[in-house]
């Protein structure tokens, strides 16, 4: 036991004795620097909804009272995002806020939508959907069509809706 | 018991030895602890003639037992008694341990002269010393030329911790010599003498140290292609490169690849930018890019004086990757 305090101590006696005598040559500081570059990105899960056929100037939505398939638009980036949303005008039908003569109107909802439903026309231009979406956050959306009265072709139309989602 | 009692004594004994060196009673050169990380050491083998001339070389030059300046022993130079007599002799070693470049370097020695009957015509003595270079080129660090009156032998007196570093301008193995160069007066009782004793030479290891401070920028989240900067317009993040060694030293700086980024002057598909700035950084900068070799930051910084600099990214056009990316900066220290 002895032995090996004394040999403690004395290698600490040495250690002690020529760290003070280290000397450098060169020396090098740093700064630790980081950055990630933003990435925007949004998903819309599931994506695809099926009016399938309806009769002229007739209603559907995707509220669980109809088809039942809420769309959810979620926050795949690295940033707080809002999320804009818009329709189209299809191959035969024009896109409007009242329908008529190969006029639909398409509407989107985003709050009690099952219940009580506030429903929003879409336009060919982008409109809020959601603000202050946080990282992997979502949006859960239904959407009604109100078709032409009268339609003047009997073909599918593809009525397709996008979320754009830009930084917050 | 005793034996552990004595082993503890030992070793405080070792390391005040290593710390302070071992005790000279003829002079002690304080170290300025709070400037100097590194402790001088004198580099001179058997400095003090202490019982005799070991580790010299003498030529012509004599060890002189009968007088030193505190004790036992001297170097002496003497012509023969005679009219105009000449004599030159020296006393040489070879230094044992490299000097660096950057080292400090004191010279600190002693000298008597004395002139029999006449004043002499010549009494000069230097220190001289050879570089690692040129190891037969003598160089004089210090001289002194003066002839004293005729008489008994003057007075030790001698250069205290004189700052001879500027001679040491390469790293290496140094040769170290003194000399004298004697001749008589006019007078047939003339004669000539010199001695030199306790000569230190004395080492302080240069330091070479920096810090950076606060030595983090967090760029954050940045869209593709944008920049930021740590100016005070932006983050306001500043880093300030210190010296903290014991001499001039030049700063480099140089940035690095990320895992998913190259550097580069141009920023483009996975490259990005970065650059740094020392001057009028918040007003009007003037923005250098970083490369992974490194580059001058700044020179002569003086010991305890720094560099605030800063930092400009751009990102890459486009990225794709959206992980955090490591875009480090490393500045270095060099002796100036």
């Amino acid at each position: 036991m002895m032995k090996k305090t004394l040999a403690i101590i004395t290698f600490a006696s040495f250690l002690f004795a020529t760290s003070n005598l280290l000397v450098w040559a060169a020396d090098t500081g740093s700064v630790t620097a980081t950055v990630t570059v933003q990435n925007i990105s949004v998903s819309i899960s599931d994506g695809t909804v099926t009016y399938g056929t309806l009769s002229n100037n007739a209603t559907a939505d995707t509220t669980s009272g109809g088809l039942n398939d809420s769309q959810t638009a979620t926050n795949d980036g690295n940033v707080t995002e809002n999320f804009n949303i818009r329709g189209a005008n299809s191959a035969s039908w024009t896109l409007a806020g009242t329908n008529g003569s190969d006029i639909y109107r398409h509407r989107f909802c985003t709050s009690d939508c099952d219940g009580t439903p506030t429903w929003n026309a879409l336009t060919t231009s982008y409109q809020t959907l959601a603000t202050g979406v946080a990282t992997s956050g979502n949006q859960v959306f239904d959407l009604e069509i109100q078709t032409p009265n009268p339609s003047t072709v009997y073909t599918q139309q593809s009525v397709d809706v996008t979320v754009q989602a830009v930084a917050n | 018991m005793r034996i552990f009692v004595r082993t503890i004594s030992l070793c405080v004994l070792i390391a005040f030895l290593t710390f302070f060196g071992i005790p000279e009673n003829w002079q002690n050169f304080p170290v300025t602890s709070k400037i100097y990380k590194a402790r001088a050491t004198n580099y001179l083998t058997n400095p003090s003639f202490t019982g005799n001339a070991t580790s010299w070389t003498l030529s012509t030059s004599t060890y002189d037992s009968s007088k030193y300046q505190d004790s036992a022993g001297s170097i002496k130079t003497q012509t023969a008694v005679g009219r105009n007599n000449t004599n030159s002799g020296n006393a040489s070693q070879t230094i044992s341990t490299n000097i660096g470049s950057a080292d400090t370097v004191q010279l600190s020695l002693y000298w008597s002269k004395q002139c029999v009957s006449v004043t002499c015509t010549t009494n000069t003595i230097s220190v001289d010393i050879a570089k690692p270079s040129a190891p037969s080129t003598w160089v004089t660090i210090w001289s002194d030329t003066s002839t004293p009156s005729a008489g008994s032998a003057t007075s030790w007196t001698g250069p205290s911790s004189l700052d001879v570093s500027s001679y040491f301008d390469e790293t290496g193995q140094y040769n170290i010599r003194l000399y004298a160069n004697l001749k008589n007066g006019n007078d047939k009782n003339a004669q000539s003498l010199t001695w030199f004793d306790n000569v230190n030479l004395n080492v302080i290891p240069a330091v070479i140290s920096v810090s950076v401070s606060d030595g983090v920028v967090s760029y954050g989240i940045t869209a593709a292609n944008s920049t930021k900067d740590t100016t005070s317009s932006s983050l306001n993040d500043s880093q300030t490169a210190t010296n903290n060694g014991n001499v001039a030293e030049n700063f480099n700086i140089k940035g690095q690849n990320s895992a998913n980024w190259t550097l580069a002057g141009t920023n483009g598909s996975d490259i990005y930018r970065h650059r740094f700035c020392t001057l009028t950084c918040d007003t009007t900068p003037t923005w250098t890019a970083l490369t992974t070799s490194y580059q001058t930051l700044a020179t002569g910084v003086a010991t305890s004086g720094n560099q605030v600099f800063d930092l400009e990214i751009q990102t890459p056009n486009p990225s794709t990757v959206y992980t955090q990316q490591s875009v480090d900066v490393t500045v270095q220290a060099v002796a100036q």
